[in-house]
């Protein structure tokens, strides 16, 4: 079976020999505060937002560093529950939940630990978003992730799955055999098998099996949620989108840590504050802005380098095909069977075939929902940004260019770093973009 | 009607004036370190050429680089927006399709739908291959004035080949060959080809259509217009004063702007 299995109880780490003496009291010091100011930035710029809806509040608090969940996780573990972090898109959340468990996302945002993973790895060629998660657990500079009991990692790209591996040195990974050839029945059902190795390494963890009673219920919860993040979703296709693309962005990563019932009843009291703000004819886009798609690579809270960019160059971001966006959410369980069979391959069947990552292959479905966005959301032009060593984006860059030029879509490349440094070249290369996306809409 | 447009390089600023869409006069000069100043002594001295004063320009335009520190103008916009109105203007009986813009420190490539509107752009700015800096850097490393460059290249019998597009690495390569003895001319005719295969592959990025518009500084020497030539397989076209191709177009934005109030 899974080699994992056994491995989770292993002490000797593969990585690093001696996790204390590596780094020094003030290394672990200045990462934390180094990433605790890049947070207070980014939540100070985007709460000073101009007519920003006042539910958006919940949000900022929730996804603030050293902020209220993890307290809350912290005594939930103190009463002896168990906490999952996740990586990536494709681990069932309603599972982690019906066994009891909480979870949190991993994947990290924060600029200041990529450095702590390359006094590890040397440059390596990874792209920042793993070398910043694998930082913030070696000197322990995020206290949301140090709150995991266990890791549920795909093997999605090169990066993510050695990534799994790594945390292994500090926490219990189940990783899990993500079909990347996209076939049809193997694939689904090998797939449907990984999914169910998880629901025993739940149960391992918790101490409680997971009852179909509250497997269903947590689906159901989540399709409410899946739901009412379209209907939010829905309200950028029209003329005055009442949301940025930044706060949208914030709103559907919170729900990967949330508690997903309190998060329905917030983003509830947030959509009926939104169309209110349609209906009195508020926009968060300056008059006049070009409308943008934003796709590529993750974009981690608060690494909201590029989309602040392009919201402060006149463009407005209507919608957007990012595992750290819309696609979160996008798609409900599709549950019309209710038996235990069907209702484990109706989950890992969501997590699976909607995903539009560009670990897979073939990987047409992404093309296919970018055309769809394209015309209902009226996009004047796509802003493909990819994280430098992320290679999978970086070719499908190339692929999804020629595709957008055969339509006459106009789209510009950008490539980042966790820093500051490339913030003015990005900045010349997107208001030249948005520039000429307004010239041609002038006929 | 008068306008003006500032082009704040990263190695030159340049300053031109427009009276009723004609171009009356201009200024270039080495961006010294104080940006500001420059700009303003380059935009008196094209106010001289065209026998005016500051008062009777009723509208100012900065790009590039640095066209958000000079205190002159009241709008600025993107370098490749400015490039762009310029070829449509420059370049509108010419059918114009691929500009091919190389900077001194960044090098831009624009592609226009068939109605002459930008469609795609790409813009090289991370690193000094493929710009004017390249050229420079080696020109003073062969002790040759940089506008002998382009002719003495063109006596090249026997071109090296230059394999590296880092500068770091070229200037020990064209080290190298200086001590073996190679020819002078030899030796800048690897450089230009070196420099032509970097912008034609950006080039392919965007897509090359004819007519290719060659402009900015580095496109006055004309060894690298052949070089340029030979790698494409195309024509290229370089206008009467390519240096200021930006600075014209950000004045005629100016214009227009002044016309839309
Ligand atoms: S694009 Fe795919 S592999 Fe990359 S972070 Fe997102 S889900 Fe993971
Ligand atoms: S898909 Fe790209 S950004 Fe995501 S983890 Fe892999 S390399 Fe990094």
């Amino acid at each position: 079976m899974n080699g994992a299995t056994k491995d989770t109880d292993r002490k000797r780490p593969r990585y690093i020999s001696d996790r204390k003496g590596f780094f020094s009291a003030e290394q672990a010091e200045r990462t934390r505060k180094r990433s605790r100011e890049m947070e207070k930035k980014v939540r100070t710029r985007l709460s000073s937002a101009k007519g920003r809806a006042k539910a958006l509040a919940y949000f900022d608090e929730l996804m603030r560093y050293d902020g209220v969940r993890a307290v809350e996780l912290k005594e939930f573990r103190e009463k002896g529950g168990k906490v999952v972090g996740t990586l990536c898109v494709m681990v069932p959340l309603e599972l982690i939940e019906a066994s009891g468990a909480k979870h949190i996302r991993l994947c990290s945002g924060y600029y200041e630990p990529v450095h702590p993973a390359n006094e590890l790895l040397g440059d390596a060629g990874l792209c920042p978003l793993v070398k910043s998660t694998l930082g913030s657990k070696m000197v322990s500079s995020d206290p949301l992730v140090d709150m995991a009991d266990m890791v549920a990692g795909p093997a999605t790209c090169d990066g993510k799955m050695k990534l799994a591996e790594m945390l292994e040195d500090w926490v219990p990974v189940v990783m899990m055999n993500l079909p990347r050839v996209k076939l049809g029945g193997t694939s689904s059902e090998l797939w449907l098998n990984e999914v169910l190795h998880l629901k025993r390494k739940l149960s391992e963890l918790t101490g409680r099996k997971v009852t179909k009673k509250a497997l269903v219920e947590r689906i159901r919860k989540w399709n409410e949620a899946s739901e009412l993040w379209n209907k939010v979703c829905d309200l950028r296709k029209g003329k005055d989108p009442p949301i940025s693309g930044q706060d949208a962005m914030l709103v559907v990563q919170a729900s990967q840590s949330d508690d997903i019932d309190r998060w329905v009843v917030k983003v509830r009291e947030l959509l009926k504050e939104l169309e209110e703000k349609v209906r009195s004819g508020g926009s968060v886009a300056e008059k006049g802005s070009a409308r943008i798609l934003l796709m590529g690579s993750p974009m981690i809270y608060p690494n909201f380098k590029i989309p602040s960019i392009v919201e402060e160059s006149g463009g407005s971001i209507v919608t957007d095909e990012l595992c750290t966006g819309f696609r979160l959410m996008a798609d409900p369980v599709l549950l019309d069977d209710l038996s235990e069979k069907e209702i484990y391959s109706a989950l890992a069947d969501r997590y699976y075939f909607p995903c539009s990552c560009p670990c897979f292959s073939p990987n047409d479905e992404r093309l296919t929902r970018l055309f769809n966005a394209i015309t209902t959301f009226g996009v004047d032009g796509v802003v493909f940004h990819s994280l430098r060593g992320c290679h999978l984006n970086n070719l499908e860059a190339t692929k999804i260019e020629l595709a957008l030029r055969e339509r006459g879509i106009p789209m510009v490349k950008l490539e980042s770093e966790y820093d500051e440094g490339d913030v003015e070249q990005v900045r010349t290369r997107v208001e030249a973009f948005v520039e000429m996306l307004k010239a041609r809409r002038k006929k | 009607m008068i306008s003006a447009g500032i082009d704040l390089g990263s190695t030159y600023v340049k300053a031109v004036i427009l009276k009723d869409l004609k171009r009356v006069g201009y200024g270039v000069a080495q961006t010294g370190y104080d940006h500001d100043l420059t700009s303003k002594k380059v935009f008196s001295t094209a106010l001289l050429m065209a026998g005016l004063e500051e008062k009777d320009v009723e509208h100012i335009v900065s790009t590039g680089y640095g066209r958000r520190v000079t205190t002159l103008a009241r709008e600025n916009i993107s370098e490749i927006s400015a490039n762009a109105r310029g070829v449509q203007w420059l370049g509108a009986e010419l059918g114009v399709r691929t500009i091919i813009d190389i900077g001194g420190q960044d090098t831009k490539v624009i592609a226009f739908d068939d109605d002459m509107k930008m469609i795609n752009f790409a813009m090289n700015d991370k690193c000094a291959a493929g710009t004017g800096r390249f050229l420079e850097v080696l020109a003073r490393e062969l002790k040759v004035p940089l506008d002998e460059m382009g002719p003495l290249s063109l006596k090249s019998t026997d071109p090296v080949d230059i394999t590296t597009t880092c500068l770091v690495f070229a200037k020990s390569e064209v080290a190298a060959l200086i001590f073996k003895g190679l020819k002078k001319e030899d030796i800048i005719m690897g450089i230009h080809m070196a420099v032509a295969r970097r912008l034609a592959s950006m080039a392919k990025k965007v897509g090359v259509r004819d007519v290719v518009f060659f402009d900015g500084g580095p496109a006055r020497n004309i060894g690298m217009v052949y070089a340029m030539e030979k790698e494409l397989g195309r024509k290229m076209y370089v206008p009467e004063m390519p240096q200021i191709v930006t600075a014209t177009g950000a004045a005629l934005i100016a214009a227009e702007n002044l016309k839309g109030k």
